[in-house]
């Protein structure tokens, strides 16, 4: 879906606190791929055997034509707003120093929407503005999925 | 020759009200509530023969102690998630139970004490860990986004909406004006003074675009709803209220707790909404339209849970309910009232069981200064696209 220049994510620090095990999913071996992705500095999805159609979130059936068989492929990391929240409370410790932070939406151009907070703490989110999935590299070394505006530097 | 199948009834109600009862145990709690719901009934603890528990421990009891605590001995017993969403779903197994003759007398109990635990919005918060469930949070938390606490998805939820159907924001403090004018009525209500557009645009934003006006109010309480057989409800104290038709939770890749299917927050699909065969058929069932039903009572977590309900159920069309509430429609003397006794935004959240107690007392004429005139029939409705049509 792309040449391998147009497939790396940018890798940044975490700019809150704490580490990325407190926060990613404790049960969940299905998305191991995923994260592992993202250390890698790509975004990794499940696509559909039969329709060949990228998903999330992770899971052993397809959603749009129900069969069980699945790869793991890479995505194109960008995407459009679909919708947006701003925080103005810390629920969460690790994020709390970022307060005010936004969370995104994003459709990606390969379908899905995945979740992922704004990066960018001066940019005003607009529905349909373009953004491009950034990796964050938290205190433990772990990655976690986020999103850059397009006209940031890459 | 086939079984006969008969209709179901509620034939009593009892609360302790809503508010901070700290220093009351949740048996202490449903047990007031159990015997003013045996009082309003004029039956005894001892016919009292199924049990259904909505919110288990750790917030209030788990069936097996309930029953022994309070002195029930059933032979139907069950529970439900500790959600709010469950509140219909639990009436209907109850109904279930009794057309199908494994209970003549089942209560349904909700008591929780939110004031036991840490607030939403603190880190204390028990049900914080949901975020790190396997598959996700059921309200979309998903911690490593920095998307925490319920408010989360339906503040995303209602940003996308609001841009779909290019609707202004501030329309959505409808709402809770209109809840909070009718709460003005209702004793038991937590907040019952009125706002004001001015007062609802100047209330801070917990997660933007919500604002805290547009939230529900935590509160400890205890309800508890008999219901019995049509048949027999006709021998006790109070006229029947009785089950017309009902229908469950939907759910799958294109559910979500906020937001109609094909928003594509937290569903695998976008499209324009439009109800289907099925979300309708609980008023084919019940032999009425939505043009027939005299109040409406849907879950308020969040406010924009009442737009969504109105079109989930095709009171209105997809991108209308903010202008279908906009002129007192919903209000007590419009032609569709909603959330009458103030809702989860202005009574306090009960998850749903204040609304049935609301639509009890309405249907029966026993709703004092917030009767609504001629009412014969009442309807629960959620987002997710169960319902409950009562008919007296």
């Amino acid at each position: 879906m792309g040449s391998d220049n147009d497939l790396e994510l940018p890798i940044r620090q975490f700019p809150g606190r704490g580490n990325a095990a407190d926060v990613l999913p404790h049960f969940s071996p299905d998305e191991k791929p995923f994260f592992a992705g993202l250390a890698g500095a790509r975004l990794v999805l499940q696509a559909c055997t039969n329709c060949k159609r990228p998903r999330f979130p992770v899971a052993p059936a397809c959603p749009y034509c129900l069969a069980s068989g699945f790869e793991w492929s890479n995505v194109r990391p960008r995407g459009v707003v679909h919708s947006w929240a701003r925080y103005h409370r810390g629920y969460l410790p690790e994020f709390a120093p970022l307060v005010p932070y936004v969370v995104l939406a994003v459709r990606l151009l390969d379908g899905p929407v995945l979740f992922g907070r704004l990066a960018d703490n001066d940019v005003e989110p607009q529905i349909e503005m373009p953004v491009h999935a950034i990796a964050e590299r938290w205190a433990d070394g772990g990655h976690v999925l986020a999103f850059a505006c397009d006209q940031e530097a890459r | 020759m086939a079984a006969r199948r008969h209709g179901v009834a509620i034939v009593g109600v009892g609360t302790v009200g809503f508010g901070t009862f700290t220093d009351s145990s949740s048996a202490t709690l449903a047990n007031a509530a159990l015997e003013r719901a045996l009082e309003d009934s004029g039956l005894s603890r001892a016919d009292v023969d199924g049990l259904l528990i909505q919110i288990g421990s750790p917030r209030g009891l788990d069936y097996d102690a309930a029953a022994r605590l309070l002195a029930l001995n059933v032979r139907f017993t069950s529970q439900t998630w500790s959600h709010g969403r469950f509140g219909a779903t639990v009436m209907q197994h109850a109904a279930l139970a009794l057309t199908e003759g494994l209970a003549d007398v089942v209560l349904c109990l909700a008591v929780f004490r939110n004031s036991a635990f840490a607030k939403i919005g603190t880190a204390g918060f028990p049900s914080f860990g949901e975020g790190l469930r396997e598959g996700g949070g059921p309200h979309a938390e998903t911690h490593w986004a920095g998307l925490a606490a319920p408010i989360g998805g339906a503040a995303l939820a209602i940003q996308r909406y609001l841009h779909r159907y290019g609707i202004d924001r501030e329309k959505l403090g409808r709402v809770a004006i209109a809840q909070r004018r009718a709460a003005a009525g209702n004793p038991l209500a937590v907040f019952s003074k009125e706002i004001d557009a001015d007062e609802y645009a100047r209330s801070p934003y917990v997660v933007e675009p919500l604002r805290v006006l547009d939230c529900s109010v935590m509160v400890d309480t205890a309800v508890a709803v008999i219901l019995t057989t049509s048949e027999r409800a006709r021998d006790l104290r109070q006229r029947p209220v009785c089950l017309l038709a009902y229908q469950g939770i939907r759910g799958g890749p294109n559910e979500f707790v906020f937001g109609q299917p094909g928003l594509g927050v937290n569903q695998a699909e976008i499209f324009d909404y439009s109800p289907d065969k099925h979300v309708m058929s609980v008023f084919g069932k019940a032999g009425l339209d939505p043009g027939e039903i005299g109040t409406l009572h849907c879950y308020d977590g969040f406010a924009p849970q009442v737009l969504w309900t109105l079109e989930r159920f095709g009171f209105c069309g997809p991108g209308e309910a903010a202008d279908f509430i906009g002129d007192g429609r919903i209000e007590l003397t419009g032609t569709l009232p909603v959330n009458t006794s103030g809702g989860h935004l202005s009574e306090g959240h009960s998850n749903g069981w204040g609304h049935t107690l609301e639509i009890v007392a309405q249907l029966r004429g026993q709703a004092g200064p917030r009767q609504i005139a001629g009412c014969e029939t009442a309807m629960w409705g959620t987002t997710i696209g169960d319902a409950i049509i009562y008919g007296i």
